[in-house]
């Protein structure tokens, strides 16, 4: 039995600084606005060290008590301190094997490794958290036993260059989030500037008159975009897709080293998601959803392809899974659909009449109205389905364009719903429900005429 | 209908037991009444004729509740256990359709409440992977054999998840 390397101390212990210190020094700041600046950075400083302590104890007292050992076809763990939990994987219930290192782990040529097995939803089965590469490798190798063999090189098949990963972060619309977050971030930080200070310079962005706020606008529009396009770049940079015999591995990352292996009879459906600022220049992004793996998986998101040309992805989907590749004409709702997609997307302004009338000053708000008939209408005309043999793709919008291939095998169950209002347009909604780590992803298309409904229902009856 | 209609009905005696929720529904809104009742005669803020109006769309909420809704449910809640899949269907309003292949299905529960019991009555609840399904109010002995026949079903066809 041996322990981990002692880097995963400081790996545990900069893990749970970032889940405990990010609230409570947020809190603090918050809590501290009304003092004035000097102690208010002065406790801040004193909350961050007590947190960051506390995490490097919690650190050193799951690496005193965490050991493992590997054997030819089975991996030994036992943790705990009062309460000693062993656990024995064996080689032929592993699912899938990822590795993952950081700043700290990779200077010192070091890795974590995850463990999953079938039906393990919750946590991770088994996570060590930091030894030696070679090592990691040699479990990875014993784990899979036969399968890792030299019968056949793994094959490249997507490479995102630095001119395509640019492109891919600079359409990302991860702007909006930037912005939000750095909006809760500056309304913190005025509360904790002095008052006198604050007058001045609202006093002086005031005298600019309409120019400068604009010019304030703007430059911080564009900062959380370029801040969003550095965190994609980081996040997916050199994103490499192989694959190996029934398996595919995707690895990106410049700081965080991400690296996630996928058995392909797992995948249960395709997306082809077309962002807002995407879709004008035909460009997508394709998405896998996979059974079994753990809550880990799932928050990471299989993005397969994060940028192709539309004309690109059949030839690239050919290489990994050639099923999906499907040419189908997309069935599009029927016309009369289109008053419902108007009602769903804009209805609710007419609630908004009471306001109007009582305070005339919002009807500003009717600006906005052609922004959300716009939305209306694009889902109106993207909605629709199609099927091909045993596939059903279904094509829905909310932002971006969804286009979502599916195999009758996988498909949990059919739904329909109808409320009375749709019934009197023989329109119904069609809900096709799939596995998906942790749990299961639902794709849904509105408003479909009865006839098809009928089809539908015919083509997923087995009797 | 749209589509041929599932051929089994769910047992008459649903409707009683419906009744009956409706009608627990209908004492607690009655309680709401009773309290409003007692404001208006000590807090002069809120007016005695609202207490009238509230009377009037409890009793109207009695009828639909008690008479309207069981008769209604009753009509449109049908479902069909065939060889190879699970059909189910109900709702008026809110129209909604099932289709469950038997591969899918990962386990079948029953359950009664006090209320099914009184009728002996039990809901068969189906749950695949992602989803769950109910069909309420069938005989105890059915929703059991019922059970049985799903899990047996289940069991015989077993394709990849």
């Amino acid at each position: 039995m041996q322990r981990q390397h002692p880097a995963a101390i400081l790996a545990l212990g900069v893990e749970t600084f970032k889940n405990l210190g990010f609230a409570i020094v947020l809190g603090g700041i918050a809590g501290i606005g009304s003092f004035d600046l000097f102690r208010g950075v002065l406790i801040i400083a004193g909350i961050i060290i007590a947190v960051a302590l506390l995490s490097l104890l919690i650190g050193l007292w799951s690496w005193a008590f965490f050991r493992y050992q590997y054997e030819s076809d089975a991996l030994h763990t036992i943790s705990g301190a009062f309460l000693k939990k062993r656990r024995h994987i064996k080689s032929e219930r592993v699912q899938t094997v990822n590795r993952e290192a950081g700043v700290i782990l990779r200077a010192l040529k070091l890795t974590s490794i995850r463990i999953e097995t079938a039906g393990g939803l919750q946590e991770a089965e088994l996570y060590v958290r930091a030894l030696r590469k070679e090592e990691a490798a040699a479990i990875e190798e014993t784990l899979k036993g036969d399968v890792v063999s030299e019968d056949s090189a793994p094959d490249t098949v997507y490479q995102a260059d630095t001119q395509r990963l640019f492109i891919a972060g600079a359409t990302s619309g991860g702007s909006g989030f930037v912005a939000l977050i750095g909006l809760a971030v500056i309304g913190q930080l005025i509360a904790m500037i002095p008052d006198d200070m604050m007058e001045r310079v609202a006093s002086w962005v005031l005298a600019g008159g309409v120019l400068i706020i604009l010019a304030l606008t703007i430059s911080y529009l564009f900062s959380s975009w370029l801040i969003s396009l550095v965190r994609y770049l980081i996040r997916y940079a050199f994103f490499t897709v192989t694959r190996e015999n029934d398996e595919i591995h995707i690895s990106h990352g410049l700081i965080v080293k991400r690296k996630l292996s996928l058995k392909l009879h797992r995948v249960q459906a395709v997306k082809v998601v077309e962002g807002l600022i995407r879709q004008p220049f035909s460009l997508a992004t394709v998405e896998v959803e996979a059974a079994g793996g753990s809550a880990y998986e799932s928050s990471q998101k299989f993005v397969l392809f994060p940028l192709l040309k539309r004309d690109q992805i059949g030839a690239h989907l050919d290489r990994i899974l050639p099923e999906f590749n499907v040419d189908a004409e997309i069935t599009p709702v029927p016309r009369r659909a289109l008053t419902r997609y108007m009602i769903r997307g804009c209805g609710w302004f007419v609630l908004l009449t009471p306001l109007f009338y009582f305070v005339p000053e919002t009807l500003f708000l009717l600006v906005l109205l052609p922004v959300f008939i716009v939305f209306s209408v694009l889902r109106f005309r993207d909605a629709g389905h199609a099927l091909h043999d045993d596939l059903l793709i279904s094509q829905f919008r909310y932002f971006a364009r969804t286009r979502a291939y599916t195999f009758k095998r996988h498909i949990q169950a059919l739904e329909w719903h109808r409320n009375i209002l749709q019934r009197f347009r023989k329109l119904a909604s069609l809900q096709s429900t799939v596995l998906s780590a942790p749990e299961k992803a639902a794709f849904k298309v509105k408003d479909i005429s009865e006839e098809d409904v009928w089809a539908l229902y015919k083509w997923y009856s087995r009797s | 209908m749209s589509f041929g209609r599932p051929k089994e009905h769910i047992h008459p005696d649903a409707k009683k037991a419906w009744r009956i929720k409706g009608g627990i529904a209908l004492f607690i809104e009655l309680l709401f009444v009773v309290g409003y009742f007692i404001l208006a005669r000590f807090v002069d803020v809120f007016p005695m004729f609202v207490l009238f109006i509230l009377l009037g769309l409890t009793a109207l909420a009695g009828v639909v509740q008690i008479v309207i809704i069981p008769a209604v449910r009753m009509i449109y809640w049908g479902y069909d256990i065939r060889e190879d899949e699970i059909d189910i269907q109900y709702g008026l309003i809110v129209f909604k359709r099932s289709l469950i292949p038997m591969t899918k299905v990962q386990h079948v529960d029953t359950e009664h409440g006090p209320i099914l019991r009184l009728f002996s009555l039990a809901t068969l609840s189906i749950s695949t992977a992602g989803t769950t399904h109910k069909i309420p109010a069938l005989r105890q002995e059915t929703a059991q054999a019922l059970r049985a026949k799903i899990s047996n079903l289940a069991l015989v066809s077993d394709e990849d998840v």
